[in-house]
C-alpha cells in the first residue's frame, strides 16, 4: 500500500542529502519526492511518497529513522485513502494540426489544459492524482509521440474531517 | 564582545569542562590549534587521526564523557570515518572538529579539500558544516547535545579556515530551541505500558533478561542487579553488554550468540519472555531470526524508538532511559524464586561449560586470559581490539563492572584496540589498563606505541600472537575447505625489539609455564609494555553457531 511521508524540515543545505541518504542506505524505495519552503522561509515540506510492500513495519521504521535526523522537525504519515493527493505534470505533445481536435478533445476528458501551441506541438499540464496524470500520459503515448515530460510527484494533506 | 570561530571553540571546550581532546593539527585547523596552545587545555598528539578517534572513543567508552578530536581538512577527515562509523555503530558520544579549506575553495577542488560532510552523513548522529561564524556557537551546542543525549553518538563539526579566523558577537551557547528541545525534552519521557510488561514479568515462569550495551550507557547496572535478586531472573549478556551485569553472578548465563555459551543460548530458545535491556538485535547474536526465541514474548525497553521492532516484533515495547525504566518497574515487581526454571539453567550449565582444550605446545589463549583475570583480580579495564582474541576475552575474563570492557562491538573495527586502551588510561589513570589484541589488530594502528612512549601513558599490551589472521583462518578451516587464502602473514615484526625501538618494555613467551612470569612482567613495567604471547594457529573460538544458523546449532571442540 502506499503511504505518505509529509515531513517538516529546517531548510538546511544537507537536509535532503540526509533524507534521500536515509531512504538509500536502509533500502526503503521512494517513489515520489516534492519539497517546497513553508509560511517560514528557513522551513520546508518534503512530501515522500513510499510504498510499504505489504511490510506494515516498514512505514514506522521510516518514520522512526526520519525522527532522529536533526534537522528534521516533525514525521506525519497517512495513507493513501486518508488524504488529498496532487500531481502537476507537464507534457509537450507532438501533433499534426489535423490531430489537434483529437487531442483536445482527451485533454477535456482528464480536465487538463493547454499552456502553449506550435505549429506542430502541445504543452499540456494537468493537476490530479497520480493515477490520473499517467492515465493521460498513457492515452497520449498511445497515438502521439510525447517530446518532453516534466512531473513534481504527488504533494499530500491528509483531510481532517475522517 | 568580538570573539574568533577558534576563541569560540576553545571556550565551548571549557563551557563543558572538556580539558583533555585528541587530535592531530594541519593546515585548515591551524587557528584553532593556534588559539590551543595557550588555553591550558591538554591535547594528546597522536600519530595518526584514526588513533586520535579510536582514543576518544576509549576515553568517552571508560567515563562516559564525551570525546573530543581535532583533525584537519582533507586527508585528516577522512581518516575520522572509520572511528566515525565505529562510535555510530556502538553508540559512543564523540565529538569531531574537522577543519575545512576558506568559505571561497570550498566546491572548488581545493588543496586538501574533502567533502567531510557529506561523507559523514550516514556515519553521524549529526553533522554540520559552519559557513558563518555566527552560527558556530550554537551549532557547537546542539552538536554537544545530540552527542550525549539520549542514544549517544557521533558528531562532526566542520569549521572552514577563514571561519575560525573570522569575529562575531554571537558567543552564547545556546541551540536552536526548536531542534534541541526535542532532544532534551525526551530525557525524562517513558512511553509504553509498563504495568501491562511488568505484570507479564511476574506471571512468567521462565523469563530471561537479556542485557546490552544500552545498560552500560544508561548506568542501569544497580538496578538489572536489583531486579535479579528480587526475581530470580537469569541473565544473558551481548557483548556490549559485558560489565552491566556481573559474569561471575549466580544467575549469569555469560555471553549470548554467536560465540556465546551453550547455556545462554539454550535459555533463549526455551525461556517465555524475554526482557530485552538496550540490546539492537544484531545478526551475531539472534543468529537465524525466525527461530531466535521462539517460545517467548518479546519485551523491549531501549531509548531508541527505531530499535524496537527493527528486526524482532516485540510484544511490550518501552521507549525511555534504561534505568528510569528499571527503577519503575521495581516498585512493582513480585519477588519469586521460579526454581524449577533457574535450576534448569544451573544444570546445564554444569552439564555444558565453557571449555578448551588445555595441551598444546604453545600457550592457550584462554588458560592466559584466566591467569590474568585472577592476577589483576577482576579489576582492570580491558580493551580488546577485533578476532579471535576478543572473542576468548568476553568467554574467559569474567567481567564484573560496567565501561571495563571496551570494545568494538558493531563495526568490528581491527586496530582500535591499542589507542582505545591509551584513551581509557588519560581518563581513568588510576584503573590499570590491559589491551588484548592480535598480531594482526595491532599493526593496524601500532603507530600510537610513539604517543604511548611520548607522554609516558602505562597501557599493558597482550599480542596473541599465531601468525594469522586468526577468525578469518577459523572460518576458512571451517567454511572454506581449510584454504587459507591470505591470511597468514608469513612475516611479522619482532613485537619485542618492536617495543624497546620505541622505548618501551617487551618480552616474548612461548609456553603455558611462561604464563605467569609474562602477565608479572607486564603488570609491572613503569610504562607501556608489550608482551608477545605465541599461541597455536589452529586455535579456535568455540562453541560457534554458523553465521544464519539458529541458536541450538552450535559447533563445539568435542564435534
Amino acid at each position: 500500500m502506499k503511504h505518505t511521508v509529509l515531513l517538516k524540515v529546517r531548510n538546511h543545505a544537507g537536509v535532503m542529502a540526509h533524507v534521500v541518504g536515509l531512504f538509500a542506505r536502509r533500502g526503503y524505495n521512494i517513489d515520489s519526492i516534492a519539497v517546497g519552503t513553508r509560511e517560514k522561509p528557513e522551513e520546508s515540506t518534503i512530501t515522500i511518497i513510499v510504498d510499504d510492500e505489504g511490510n506494515d513495519q516498514i512505514i514506522s521504521q521510516i518514520s522512526n529513522q526520519l525522527n532522529k535526523v536533526v534537522d528534521v522537525l516533525s514525521v506525519k504519515n497517512f495513507s493513501y485513502n486518508e488524504s488529498i493527493n496532487r500531481e502537476l505534470a507537464l507534457i509537450l505533445v507532438k501533433c499534426k494540426p489535423t490531430e489537434i481536435g483529437d487531442i483536445l478533445e482527451i485533454i477535456n476528458v482528464f480536465n487538463a489544459n493547454v499552456e502553449d501551441m506550435t505549429e506542430d506541438t502541445l504543452l499540456i499540464d494537468i493537476s490530479d492524482v497520480s493515477r490520473k496524470v499517467r492515465a493521460l500520459i498513457r492515452t497520449l503515448a498511445r497515438k502521439y509521440e510525447i517530446l518532453e515530460m516534466a512531473r513534481t510527484g504527488e504533494i499530500a494533506l491528509p483531510y481532517q474531517n475522517l | 564582545m568580538e570573539k574568533t570561530g577558534a576563541q569560540i571553540f576553545i571556550d565551548f571546550l571549557r563551557h563543558h569542562d572538556v580539558d583533555l581532546i585528541f587530535g592531530y593539527p594541519g593546515g585548515a585547523i591551524l587557528p584553532i590549534y593556534d588559539e590551543l596552545f595557550k588555553s591550558g587545555i591538554k591535547h594528546i598528539l597522536t600519530r595518526h587521526e584514526q588513533g586520535a578517534i579510536h582514543a576518544a572513543e576509549g576515553y568517552a567508552k571508560a567515563t562516559g564523557k564525551l570525546g573530543v578530536v581535532l583533525a584537519t581538512s582533507g586527508p585528516g577527515a577522512t581518516n575520522l570515518v572509520t572511528g566515525l562509523a565505529d562510535a555510530k555503530m556502538d553508540s559512543v558520544p564523540i565529538l569531531a572538529i574537522t577543519g575545512q579549506v576558506a568559505t571561497p575553495l570550498i566546491g572548488t577542488d581545493a588543496f586538501q579539500e574533502a567533502d567531510i560532510y557529506g561523507i559523514s552523513i550516514p556515519i553521524t548522529k549529526y553533522n554540520n558544516l559552519v559557513r558563518n561564524v555566527n552560527d558556530l556557537a550554537s551549532t557547537l551546542e546542539l552538536a554537544y547535545i545530540v552527542a550525549t543525549s539520549g542514544r549517544p553518538g557521533p558528531v562532526l563539526v566542520d569549521i572552514p579556515k577563514d571561519v575560525q579566523n573570522a569575529k562575531t558577537k554571537n558567543i552564547e551557547f545556546r541551540a536552536n530551541p526548536k531542534v534541541a528541545d526535542r532532544f532534551e525534552n525526551n530525557i525524562n519521557k517513558i512511553e509504553g505500558n509498563l504495568d501491562e510488561l511488568i505484570e507479564v514479568i511476574n506471571k512468567s515462569k521462565k523469563p530471561l533478561l537479556c542485557v546490552g550495551g544500552g545498560a552500560v550507557i544508561s548506568g542501569a547496572h544497580k538496578e538489572i542487579e536489583k531486579l535479579v535478586e528480587i526475581a530470580n531472573i537469569p541473565v544473558i549478556l551481548t557483548l556490549m553488554g559485558l560489565g552491566a551485569f556481573p559474569k561471575n553472578h549466580k544467575l549469569s548465563l555469560g555471553l549470548v550468540g554467536m560465540h556465546g555459551t551453550k547455556y545462554a543460548n539454550h535459555a533463549v530458545s526455551h525461556c517465555d519472555l524475554l526482557i530485552s535491556l538496550g540490546v539492537r538485535f544484531v545478526d551475531r547474536v539472534t543468529g537465524k531470526v525466525s527461530s531466535f526465541a521462539n517460545q517467548a514474548k518479546i519485551a523491549h525497553i531501549d531509548v531508541d524508538i527505531a530499535e524496537i521492532g527493527k528486526i524482532i516484533k516485540v510484544d511490550y515495547p518501552i521507549v525511555g532511559d534504561l534505568k528510569l525504566v528499571l527503577d519503575s518497574i521495581l516498585t512493582k515487581i513480585e519477588p519469586q524464586a521460579r526454581e524449577s526454571w533457574v535450576n534448569h539453567l544451573e544444570e546445564r550449565k554444569q552439564k555444558f561449560p565453557m571449555k578448551y582444550k588445555s595441551k598444546s605446545k604453545l600457550i592457550k589463549p584462554q588458560y592466559f586470559i584466566e591467569q590474568l583475570y585472577e592476577k589483576t583480580k577482576g579489576d582492570a579495564i580491558i580493551s580488546t581490539d577485533v578476532g579471535q582474541h576478543q572473542m576468548w576475552t568476553a568467554q574467559f575474563y569474567p567481567f564484573s563492572q560496567p565501561r571495563t570492557f571496551l570494545t568494538s562491538g558493531g563495526l568490528g573495527t581491527m586496530g582500535f584496540g591499542f589507542p582505545a586502551a591509551l584513551g581509557a588510561k588519560l581518563g581513568c589513570p588510576d584503573r590499570l589498563v590491559v589491551l588484548i589484541s592480535g598480531d594482526g589488530s595491532i599493526q593496524m594502528n601500532i603507530q600510537e606505541l610513539a604517543t604511548a612512549a611520548m607522554y609516558d601513558i602505562n597501557v599493558k599490551i597482550v599480542i596473541f600472537n599465531n601468525g594469522f589472521l586468526g577468525m578469518v583462518r577459523q572460518w576458512q578451516e571451517l567454511f572454506f575447505d581449510s584454504k587459507f587464502s591470505h591470511t597468514n602473514f608469513h612475516f611479522n615484526p619482532d613485537f619485542v625489539r618492536l617495543a624497546e625501538a620505541y622505548n618501551l618494555n617487551g618480552m616474548k613467551i612461548t609456553s603455558d609455564s611462561e604464563v605467569h612470569k609474562g602477565i608479572d612482567f607486564l603488570l609491572s613495567s613503569d610504562k607501556t609494555a608489550i608482551l608477545d604471547v605465541m599461541i597455536p594457529e589452529d586455535e579456535k573460538v568455540y562453541p560457534m553457531i554458523p553465521a544464519g544458523g539458529s541458536l541450538d546449532e552450535a559447533i563445539d571442540i568435542d564435534d
